[in-house]
């Protein structure tokens, strides 16, 4: 089908362009409690075109371009007609010239093959083994997809790359029943391995969670806390960092970074961690072809790398780096059990979110709890419900991270994050 | 009074009628008591412009070809989602779905139970000016119009991104049993748009967003040129925003927060997907009052003419208007035809995919209140001390619990029954959902709906819904 594709895009003429096709497979399982509720399968391949066409405005270069979707089934005169539209329709997009990617050094891949069907089983198996009967919480329901994609890119400068991906991932609901309560916890999972353990240790740690939340006795006092966010929360702490980052966003206007730039605002203002963050390739090429590697971000606070595919590097006058979805961040010199002094760690949140554009995070609390030293003793009690409203950039000049460590698909680093004086709406 | 004119069959799927009934009856031929297969050809392209450049494009959720297989031996089911079906491959998709059917362990219980007699039908949705036929570059040009003028309103915005994107849907659905073959084919067509303004406070920056939509076409453009200096205002009084005190306080919801309670605190809690898992605190509730006697909430397809109206469903069930809540009475929920079989009720015609790729699932369609008697004006100045809110982000259900969380980006301060001009942002409403929809006191005369945004089932499945209601007057608690 590419070399069908490549011959109708030089037939029009078309000199400029990149192919990208996904051939991805799937097997899907839906569970009510331990019962198969569905077991679906899926084979599906996708191309799409992106067509490049170079015109002048106002003694300006421009290079406008636009992608048009071709299924497998489309005859030669429906393909030929979707890129030819897009090439029109490219004669319109006024984006300043920019090269697109050459060929790079060839990446040597390391092939692995799974079993979709097998992996999803073997997962079902370890998700449910966490389950034990004398608990009083179990599982309500889960979804595993055990998805392999083979992904090639190819474009009109050389380009020709191919690579395999597998990704394991689903979500599952934790409940606990006691006399008139009936409480869930819903959590999701990702692994680019099948990680069996890891999976039944989520598991095991959301049943205690809900359990945990079957005894939280409303949102806590209304004020200001110094709060505890861990795993996939903390990570969206961090995304302000890497998306501000990002070359559209600096091109744009919407970031003020530059290489050098110190990422947490006033560094003389700055009493907690600097930030250590490396960007993680978790595939060997770009949607657009560019060889990834691991990349440091920000070394001690400060800025190394700006982040972003052929287009905006060049508008920038930078390596293009291709796009990623993943990083790493260094840990902290404090433990988590430390950290909770005096603390309301907020365990689960219905959707945690943060800004980019506003530096604003906030969420409704699940679970939350309050450790209190009284007489000597640490006292843990347990909240459900209220919110929170913070700024990162308040909340940066003092950030507290965890020795212990966290990994999920596109997060890796300190377990646990310490925020001062985040705002709180309580009882 | 603009000339409407009406979709037309698809001919992709014309041509591919005949493959699709085979493959039916192949199945059915083959071992399964009930083979049904959703064909999907659909166009859609997204247009936007901002300082980070333009963009015209397929749009990789709204333009789809493929199809999906759903087979069961009486008991179990199982489906296979594909893009491509010839005749040759019909055993090989046999085959894959007897394998899955075998290697299911224990299942849930499914009896199929009767249901309203199903017939063959076709419907088409009417346009004005079939984006198609207006022209990427007239679009284009549309859209950067309506950003310069925005743009032009205030040296305060540094930046102002335009988009709208469409979708042309058609879907074939035919489903085979022994005795009988049910074929159903609908075209719709739908657009949308959005302004977002930007201005920078430091290096905090404030957004404010307005979306459009419509059953139709491109005649929704016309709408977004006269709210250019509207927008350009609210995102410049969003400089001088403060952090709120967080507490409870009296608040009239504009109809954009009306939808996103609507839609959030509720729609999710009567999914019937939720009530089979014993997820939903809906189930108990039905025929008890869980509202203000005030409020009347309808979801369906049919309810009205927005971006979730269709005819049938992805399972090939007609689509309907569902009374979820009336005169503040829980009266049922809504439903896809597993969730219906499994609680022995007649499906509502609310199951719904993200693509022909993904599962269905129990989804809503275009979700609302009925409207009240009250005038917006006499809503304010019935409050003491309040607050206005309007310009709705975004929400999470919990329908297990009840707990609600909305972000809203603008909370206008009302003092004495008056506007005071102060303004607080962002907002976070949490709650009881009961609490919060039995202290509506005031509902307002006019419902406006917006179907500009997706809906996600947990964190994926996304789906085109559309919600909205009149002004409604409660007690909230903000953060």
């Amino acid at each position: 089908m590419i070399d069908k594709i490549k011959e109708i895009l030089l037939k029009n003429k078309i000199e400029h362009y990149r192919i990208n096709c996904v051939n991805s497979k799937s097997v899907e399982m839906f569970f009510i409690k331990k019962e198969t509720d569905m077991l679906r399968s899926t084979e599906i391949t996708e191309y799409s075109v992106t067509v490049y066409r170079d015109f002048m405005q106002s003694d300006v270069k421009m290079r406008g371009h636009s992608t048009a979707l071709v299924f497998p089934d489309m005859t030669e005169e429906e393909i030929s007609r979707a890129v030819n539209n897009a090439y029109y329709a490219a004669s319109f997009v006024k984006n300043k010239f920019y090269e697109l990617p050459k060929p790079s050094k060839t990446l040597m891949l390391q092939k692995r093959e799974y079993n979709l069907k097998e992996e999803a089983f073997k997962l079902a198996e370890a998700l449910f083994s966490a389950e034990k009967s004398d608990n009083k919480s179990f599982i309500n329901s889960a979804e595993i997809f055990a998805v392999g994609k083979i992904s090639r890119v190819v474009n009109s400068e050389g380009i020709d790359v191919e690579y395999s991906k597998y990704n394991f991932n689903g979500e599952f609901v934790t409940q606990a029943v006691a006399d008139d309560k009936d409480v869930e916890i819903h959590t999701q999972f990702s692994y680019n391995e099948p990680e069996y353990e890891q999976l039944t240790a989520k598991v095991e740690e959301a049943l205690v969670t809900v359990h945990d939340r079957l005894e939280a006795k409303g949102p806590a006092p209304a004020g200001k806390y110094d709060i505890i966010l861990t795993g996939v929360n903390l990570a969206t702490i961090l995304d302000y960092y890497t998306e501000r980052t990002q070359g559209s966003m600096i091109y744009a206007g919407y970031s003020s970074y530059q290489k050098g730039s110190f990422l947490q605002g006033d560094e003389n203002e700055i009493k907690g961690e600097r930030l250590n963050i490396t960007l993680k390739a978790t595939q060997p090429y770009s949607a657009e072809g560019i060889a990834m590697q691991d990349r440091v971000l920000s070394q001690d606070g400060i800025l190394k790398t700006i982040h972003c595919g052929a287009r905006f590097a060049h508008y920038l006058g930078l390596e293009a780096t291709g796009d990623y979805g993943a990083f790493e961040c260094g840990c902290g010199s404090e433990n988590f059990e430390d950290m909770k002094k005096g603390a309301l760690y907020i365990a689960v949140f219905s959707d945690f979110q943060m800004d980019s554009f506003t530096g604003q995070f906030g969420g409704e609390i699940r679970l939350a709890y309050l450790f209190e030293e009284k007489d000597g003793k640490m006292q843990v009690k347990k909240f459900t419900g209220g919110s929170i409203n913070g700024s990162i950039f308040e909340a940066q000049k003092e950030m507290t991270f965890s020795k212990e460590r966290y990994k999920d698909d596109s997060y890796e680093g300190p377990y646990a994050i310490k925020l001062k004086r985040i705002s709180i709406a309580g009882s | 009074m603009a000339t409407k004119k009406l979709l037309t069959s698809d001919k992709y799927l014309t041509d591919k009628k005949q493959d699709i009934i085979h493959l039916a009856e192949y199945l059915v031929n083959d071992c399964f008591n009930e083979a049904s297969v959703l064909a999907v050809n659909a166009t859609g392209k997204r247009y936007s412009i901002s300082r980070a450049g333009m963009n015209v494009s397929d749009d990789s959720l709204l333009c789809t070809r493929g199809f999906v297989i759903r087979v069961t031996d009486g008991e179990k089911w199982a489906e296979h989602s594909c893009n491509s079906i010839n005749p040759e491959d019909y055993s090989k998709i046999s085959s894959s779905l007897k394998e899955l059917i075998k290697k299911r362990g224990k299942s849930t219980a499914c009896e199929k139970h009767s249901v309203a007699e199903e017939k063959d039908a076709a419907h088409y949705t009417e346009y004005e000016i079939h984006p198609e036929e207006m022209g990427d570059e007239s679009i284009l040009a549309w859209i950067e119009k309506v950003r310069s003028k925005t743009l032009a309103c205030d040296d305060k915005l540094m930046d102002c991104s335009v988009f709208c994107s469409y979708a042309n849907t058609a879907k074939f659905f035919v489903k085979k049993t022994p005795d009988k073959l049910v074929q159903k084919e609908q075209s719709l067509l739908w657009m949308t748009g959005g302004i977002s303004v930007m201005a920078s406070r430091g290096d905090e920056i404030k957004d404010y967003y307005k979306g459009y939509s419509n059953l139709g076409g491109a005649e929704v453009l016309k709408e977004m040129e006269n709210d250019c200096e509207s927008i350009a205002k609210s995102v410049v009084a969003l400089l001088d925003s403060c952090q709120i005190e967080p507490g409870e306080y009296e608040c009239i919801c504009a109809p954009d927060v009306t939808g996103l309670i609507v839609h959030e605190a509720f729609g999710h809690g009567v999914e019937m997907d939720m009530f089979v898992k014993n997820r939903a605190l809906a189930e108990e509730y039905i025929d008890k009052y869980v509202a203000s006697p005030l409020v009347t909430m309808h979801d369906g397809a049919t309810a009205a003419k927005q971006t979730a109206t269709f005819y049938f469903d992805d399972e090939g069930v007609d689509g309907q208007d569902t009374i979820i809540i009336e005169k503040g009475v829980l009266k049922r929920g809504i439903s896809d035809l597993r969730s219906a079989y499994q609680t022995k009720t007649e499906p509502t015609g609310n199951g719904r995919r993200e693509s022909y790729k993904r599962k269905a699932y129990t989804r809503m369609t275009n979700t609302f209140f009925e409207a009240g008697k009250d005038k917006p004006e006499d809503m304010i100045a019935s409050i003491k001390y309040g607050f206005l809110l309007e310009n709705a982000s975004s929400g999470m259900e919990d329908p297990k619990n009840w707990g609600i969380q909305c972000m809203v980006n603008v909370a206008k301060e009302i003092k004495d029954g008056k506007l005071t001009g102060k303004i607080f942002s962002p907002i976070v409403l949490t709650g009881y959902v009961p609490d919060l929809l039995k202290s509506i006191t005031m509902i307002s005369d006019e419902v406006v709906l917006s179907g500009g945004g997706y809906c996600g089932k947990g964190y994926k499945e996304w789906v085109k819904v559309s919600d909205g209601g009149p002004y409604i007057k409660a007690r909230i608690r903000l953060g």
